[in-house]
C-alpha cells in the first residue's frame, strides 16, 4: 500500500534510541509443531499464589521476562500469545532463576515454550530492547507499570521485551498450550479478555515502524 | 491562545486543513520532573479539566525536533530572548493515529485505513539543570504523577494516562533530594513558576522572582512545594552512577534567579 509508506516514522536520529524500524514477517513464513505437554505447576489459582509466597520467602522478588513475538497477517502486526486451557493467555516467558540474566533467562524460557527439546541449547533468539516493565505490590494484586510510591517491597517485577524473529522458524509448542496469533487492534483496549499487561502491548510498540516484508 | 470553542469546532479546521496540507503530523513533548521520589509529567490546562501536552502541529515541511523545540517555546518560554530554555529532545516514546475527522485515536495505523488524517508523535524532554517556564495566561501548568495518569482515561484521555506504560521501560534516577540543602539562597521558598506572559514580561518577572511569591500560584495534583535541580553529572560521573544503558535521569525544573 504505497500511502502507507510515507506515514512510517522516519527515522531522523533523534537523541535517545536506536532505530525504531523492525522487520516483520507474514505468519505463512513460520510453521507450527507439537511436543509433549509441560505439567501444570499448580493445580488451582490459589495454589499458585501459596507457591509464589513460599518462593518469595525463600529467594525474595520475582522476576519474569516475556517475550513479544510479531508477525504479520493482513498487513497488520499480530502479537504470539499462548492460551492455557483455552482460557488466559500470556505471553512466552517465565520466570528467571536467582543470578540469571534477564537476556539469557529469556531466551531460555522461549526455547523450552516454543521449540522442540533438541534445540533448547542452542537456540538462536534475537532479544531486541526492553519496552516494558510491571510491578506488583502482591501476587494477587493488578500490577503496575510503574514502582507506586510506598511500595518499597515490590513482589513480582516483570519486563517486556521485542524479540525480532528471522524470516523463517519452525515453532513447537507444548500440547497443553494453544500458540495464537492476535492483532494490536485486539487486544488495544481489551483489558477484560487480555489483563492489563497484554492489552497494554499495542501502546508499548507504537513507537515502532513496522516493515512488513511480503514474499 | 486556543483556536478552537469546542470539539466541533477543532475537528471542522481539521478537515479544512487536511484539504489544503494532507495528514496533519503533531508533536507533544513529554516533561517529567521529580516530586517526592515519583516521576511527574507537565501538563497544560484549559479550563478547569481538558488537560494538553506542550506542542501542537507542525507545519508543511518542517522537521519534528526543530517543530517541538517552536511549540515548547510557544507554550512555556517567555516572549523576551533571554530567558529561552535549551529544550533538549530526546527520543520518541509514542506515535498515535488518527484514521477519520474524529477524536478517536490509536497507537497503530488500523487495517484498511490507508489515509490516516493525522500522526502524533510524543517525544520526552529532557529538562536541564534550572528551567524558566513563561505560561499563557488562560492555561495553568500541572505537575500530575503517574499514578494519577494510569489507567485514568475518563479525565486524561488515552493518550496522555497511557504515558506512564510508555515509560515504564525506563529506570528513573531520581535526581535532587540531597542537594535541597545546598542554596538556600538561590531558590524561592514559595512559588516558583510564572503564569503569565505579556509585553511586561521581563520586568515583572524580575518582580515576581525576587521577592516571595504569594499571589502567583501553581496548581499542583498535590501540596504545592519549590523545585530545585542539581547540576545535572558531568558524563565521568553519570557513568558511574547509572552502569545500565536505559537509565533515565529526572531532574526538577525551577525557576532560576538571575
Amino acid at each position: 500500500m504505497e500511502d502507507r509508506e510515507t506515514f512510517h516514522c522516519n527515522d531522523n536520529g533523534d537523541a535517545g534510541g536506536g532505530s525504531n524500524v523492525v522487520e516483520i514477517y507474514p505468519l505463512s513464513r513460520y510453521f507450527f509443531g507439537s511436543k509433549d505437554a509441560i505439567p501444570d505447576k499448580d493445580d488451582c489459582p490459589a495454589d499458585r499464589i501459596q507457591r509464589m509466597k513460599a518462593n518469595y520467602t525463600a529467594r525474595g522478588m520475582r522476576t519474569c521476562v516475556h517475550g513479544i513475538l510479531l508477525v504479520e497477517l493482513f498487513q497488520h502486526p499480530h502479537v504470539l500469545l499462548l492460551q492455557v486451557r483455552n482460557s488466559f493467555f500470556k505471553l512466552p516467558g517465565g520466570r528467571l532463576r536467582s543470578g540469571e540474566s534477564d537476556v539469557e533467562g529469556l531466551k531460555r524460557k522461549l526455547s523450552r515454550k516454543l521449540s522442540s527439546e533438541e534445540k533448547v541449547t542452542d537456540d538462536d533468539w534475537q532479544i531486541d530492547e526492553r519496552i516494558g516493565m510491571w510491578w506488583r505490590s502482591d501476587f494477587e494484586t493488578l500490577p503496575f507499570p510503574y514502582l507506586p510510591p510506598n511500595l518499597h517491597r515490590p513482589k513480582e517485577c516483570t519486563k517486556l521485551f521485542l524479540v525480532k524473529l528471522p524470516t523463517t522458524r519452525h515453532f513447537i509448542v507444548p500440547r497443553n498450550l494453544k500458540l495464537l496469533a492476535v492483532p494490536l487492534c485486539q487486544l488495544h483496549d481489551n483489558n477484560e479478555t487480555y489483563g492489563p499487561i497484554i492489552s497494554g502491548i499495542p501502546q508499548l510498540l507504537s513507537k515502532f515502524s513496522f516493515n512488513i516484508i511480503q514474499d | 491562545m486556543e483556536k478552537d470553542t469546542s470539539v466541533a469546532d477543532r475537528l471542522a479546521r481539521m478537515k479544512v486543513n487536511y484539504m489544503k496540507e494532507g495528514m496533519r503530523t503533531s508533536v507533544d513533548g513529554i516533561l517529567l520532573v521529580q516530586e517526592h521520589n515519583h516521576p511527574h509529567i507537565l501538563l497544560l490546562q484549559i479550563g478547569n479539566t481538558f488537560c494538553k501536552l506542550p506542542g501542537g502541529r507542525l507545519k508543511p515541511g518542517e522537521n519534528e525536533i526543530e517543530g517541538l523545540r517552536r511549540k515548547l517555546c510557544s507554550k512555556l518560554a517567555a516572549n523576551s530572548t533571554s530567558f529561552q530554555p535549551n529544550w533538549q529532545i530526546g527520543e520518541c516514546v509514542a506515535i498515535w493515529w488518527r484514521p477519520n475527522f474524529e477524536t478517536v485515536m490509536y497507537p497503530y495505523c488500523p487495517p484498511h485505513i490507508t489515509k490516516p488524517k493525522e500522526c502524533k508523535k510524543l517525544f520526552l524532554v529532557h529538562l536541564s539543570e534550572r528551567e524558566y517556564f513563561a505560561v499563557p495566561k488562560n492555561l495553568k501548568l500541572l505537575a500530575v504523577p503517574l499514578f494519577e495518569l494510569y489507567d485514568n482515561v475518563q479525565r486524561y484521555g488515552p493518550v496522555i494516562s497511557t504515558i506512564p506504560q510508555q515509560l515504564s521501560r525506563f529506570q528513573f534516577n531520581m535526581v535532587g533530594m540531597e542537594l535541597l540543602d545546598n542554596d538556600p539562597a538561590t531558590y524561592l521558598k514559595n512559588k516558583t513558576w510564572v503564569k503569565e506572559t505579556n509585553p511586561c514580561l521581563e520586568r515583572k518577572i524580575r518582580q515576581r522572582v525576587l521577592t516571595p511569591l504569594s499571589g502567583l500560584s501553581l496548581s499542583l495534583s498535590f501540596a504545592p512545594r519549590e523545585f530545585v535541580v542539581p547540576a545535572p553529572p558531568t558524563n565521568g560521573e553519570q557513568e558511574r552512577r547509572q552502569p545500565k544503558s536505559g537509565v533515565l535521569a529526572v531532574g526538577i525544573g525551577g525557576v532560576g534567579l538571575h
